[in-house]
């Protein structure tokens, strides 16, 4: 199923098998929860009663396709009991089928709040929230239900995993973007939409899907494909996508960077030819700048390293990977304390990378500071725990959905 | 707040640095018989060691020789490796078409195993399947996908990037690197002298015209701890600079044995945890637990001693053999080997591997 973003509408027949899904976890996390809550002490029996009354209207309306009256009914039923969880869920369904999605979105934050530890529930947020235009919001909500889990729907999973590249991309946060694109890869959907997606990667172009320019589509697709066989690691596929890639459109400075990237593990002479050769065509290519400075950094020139790391985080100073490559060169080069103020901000910037708490707690060891050294090591075994745990989820727990829109109710 | 860590005159400043996985082009070896002119103590038992064995020539490998005849059959592919004179050929046949090579370059002591580098076609492959002595015979190579290839070319084995070969030579070999190319016509097989000091021949001139020796060598005993751990042994030894590889690895980071210590609360930029604090490159690898004790010791009080204002705390439990409880074997069974975790803690009974 490959529906357009545009259009990109869950069904309700889907949407109530997520709400089956939902409930088994839910009665998994409490087992005093029912779906139909047993009447508390303090209701009157009147109030269950009416509560019970207005369900079982709801549900008969919903069952026969009159959703509008369902809504209206569901709506009386959280009225008497406002912390009911299926209820909302079933709002937000309806409201989400009929592309009413504020409306969807308020239901679904009203679950969030009751139930913050389902991560279907997020992910329908922060669907809404990209169908309605809060892209920030968006990325948050479904990077929450990323971490916390799909109770086993593979389908909603497949979706969620689908926006939330595609929301980065727009962020021009183009390497997680690849991250998360890979997984599409390791469980083998290399389908149109992700090699599209893909190729925005490879551009660095902060688009959404829709609004690639006409005239920039042959080139996106190229890309893509390169980009889908350096995931997969199909290199001579790669090998060749790029040389065509590079063939057609010598002076776009993001096809050499990126063939400079797939060439690191390669060819490094030639990455760092590419790396060059992107900033003749952009001088200001700061990603150019970070690929080459970790180059020499490798190779021990960090006096070729230092100024490339200095100009990166001078014209980047929010991008992490530019504090890391400054703050190792620095430490190389012996002066700890500036390496340690690098290091630290990036670990600032982005806390949750383990790589940035690595280098931070190698710095700190250099410095003599033992406890805050200490402290670093832990964050980074823990964080390496993390990702691992998620990579290992990621990949097994997946089946290999070309869904990247419409969860199936399957 | 002011650094307080290794104060600079210890450490050698940059341009004294030497990269064994950097060789800049052009460098000249001298080789180990040069070095053992003055290096008698340290030049007498290094080639028992096992960067001097990282890599046999074939035509006297101990392996290959004791082991004339390995065979392996995965689903329709049948592998041999069969001595013949002074040499090893490596086939695979799917029972129609046969890839053969003679063996040139057989990586490992054998104290685990040997992986062989073959070349085919103007490629260099990692053979798909590897020597182990526990089972003295044929399994996957370490890494390898273990199932049946899909194409005979797959059976044979992977192909290696550029990249990835001139790794191996690297770690594998001396001199057979120059920049970024190969040079196997001046390889030298295993870890010799110059593979970790660096070129010894302005060392010797300087030596000879009466200059102090030490300036014009490079000495990674001189490295601090953190330093000589996570880059200067972890370049081969894998440190956490190959995070994507070491995600991707699991229980096989075992192996890694920078990595690991990295991970141990006693893990600092002390050279008393430092690789060649426990471990003497110029010698076999100790493998008789007790002998490590005294190095735990330089730092940890012994049960029963009061325990010093700068010292750690003993073990409330024993007082020899440490590494037995607190650096524990992790059997790796794809790799047929009982590898030593240098996580060093305190061990959990039936924890699970912690990565």
């Amino acid at each position: 199923m490959d529906v357009s973003i545009k259009n990109a509408r869950i069904s309700i027949a889907v949407l109530l098998v997520l709400l089956t899904v939902c409930a088994v976890a839910t009665r998994a996390q409490s087992s005093t929860r029912a779906k139909r809550p047993a009447p508390k002490a303090n209701t009157t029996s009147q109030q269950d009663a009416a509560f019970n009354q207005a369900v079982k209207l709801a549900d008969d309306a919903r069952n026969a396709g009159r959703l509008e009256e369902a809504v209206q009914l569901y709506s009386n039923a959280l009225k008497i009991r406002p912390k009911w969880p299926d209820g909302w869920w079933y709002v937000g369904a309806i409201f989400y089928d009929k592309d009413l999605y504020p409306q969807a979105r308020d239901a679904f934050a009203n679950l969030a709040e009751l139930e913050p530890k389902r991560g279907p529930v997020w992910g329908m947020l922060g669907l809404c929230e990209f169908q309605i235009g809060n892209y920030e919001r968006a990325v948050i909500a479904l990077q929450r239900s990323r971490s916390i889990g799909f109770d086993g729907n593979k389908e909603l999973e497949s979706v969620v995993r689908y926006h939330t590249a595609i929301l980065y991309i727009k962020f021009e946060q183009f390497e997680i973007a690849y991250e998360i694109l890979r997984e599409f890869v390791l469980i083998g959907n290399n389908g149109p939409k992700i090699v599209e997606a893909f190729g925005l990667t490879m551009l660095r172009l902060p688009l959404l899907p829709n609004n690639v320019p006409a005239d920039r589509r042959e080139q996106v697709v190229l890309a893509g494909q390169a980009g889908v066989s350096m995931a997969a690691r199909r290199l001579d596929e790669a090998r060749s996508a790029f040389a065509t890639l590079v063939e057609r459109y010598p002076d776009d400075p993001n096809v050499h960077y990126s063939y400079g990237v797939f060439q690191l593990a390669q060819d490094a002479d030639l990455s760092l030819k590419e790396f060059q050769r992107a900033l003749e065509l952009q001088p200001l290519h700061q990603p150019a700048m970070v690929q080459m400075a970790f180059e020499y950094l490798k190779r021990d020139q960090y006096n070729d390293a230092l100024p490339l790391a200095e100009r990166a985080v001078q014209l980047a100073p929010k991008m992490y990977p530019a504090r890391n490559v400054l703050g190792r060169v620095l430490l190389e080069l012996g002066q700890t304390d500036r390496a340690v103020k690098e290091l630290e901000e990036g670990v600032r910037l982005a806390p949750s990378s383990p790589e940035m708490h690595f280098a931070l707690a190698r710095a700190y060891t250099r410095a003599g500071r033992k406890v805050d050294a200490d402290r670093e090591r832990e964050m980074f075994k823990t964080l390496q725990e993390k990702y691992r745990q998620q990579s290992d989820a990621a990949l097994t727990g997946s089946s290999p959905s070309t869904n990247t829109e419409k969860p199936n109710p399957k | 707040m002011v650094a307080t860590g290794r104060p600079s005159f210890i450490s050698q400043n940059a341009s004294q640095k030497w990269n064994p996985r950097r060789v800049p082009a052009g460098t000249e070896f001298v080789g180990d018989a040069a070095c053992a002119e003055c290096h008698k103590k340290a030049s007498a038992v290094f080639p028992k060691t096992g960067m001097f064995l990282a890599m046999e020539p074939v035509n006297e490998s101990t392996v290959l020789t004791e082991n004339p005849k390995l065979n392996l059959q995965i689903g329709p592919y049948s592998y041999e490796i069969k001595r013949q004179g002074k040499q090893s050929f490596y086939s695979v046949t799917d029972g129609k078409e046969t890839m053969s090579v003679p063996i040139e370059h057989a990586l490992g002591q054998g104290r685990m195993g040997q992986t062989y580098v073959l070349q085919h076609d103007g490629k260099f492959y990692e053979s798909r399947v590897s020597f182990y002595k526990e089972i003295k015979g044929l399994d996957f190579t370490i890494g390898s996908p273990r199932g049946v290839p899909a194409s005979l070319d797959e059976a044979f084995g992977r192909v290696l990037t550029p990249q990835e070969v001139i790794s191996c030579f690297s770690c594998h070999s001396t001199g057979g690197i120059s920049g970024q190319n190969l040079q196997l016509e001046k390889l030298t097989h295993g870890v010799r002298c110059e593979g970790c000091h660096g070129p010894g021949g302005p060392h010797i001139a300087a030596v000879k015209a009466g200059e102090p020796g030490y300036k014009s060598i490079f000495n990674p005993g001189r490295l601090g701890g953190d330093e000589q751990t996570q880059q200067f042994c972890a370049g081969c030894h894998r440190g956490t600079s190959e995070f994507s590889l070491l995600r991707s690895a699991q229980l096989n980071n075992v192996r890694f044995q920078p990595y690991r210590i990295f991970h141990s609360k006693c893990y600092s930029d002390d050279r008393n945890i430092r690789c060649t604090a426990c471990h003497n490159p110029h010698e076999p690898l100790r493998e008789d637990a007790g002998y490590y004790d005294s190095k735990c010791l330089t730092c940890h009080a012994l049960k029963g001693q009061p325990v010093a204002k700068d010292q750690s705390p003993s073990c409330p439990v024993a007082t020899k053999d440490c590494v037995t409880c607190h650096m524990p074997k992790v059997e790796l069974k794809t790799a047929h080997f009982n590898f030593t975790d240098h996580y060093i803690r305190i061990v959990k009974p039936g924890e699970k591997y912690p990565n």
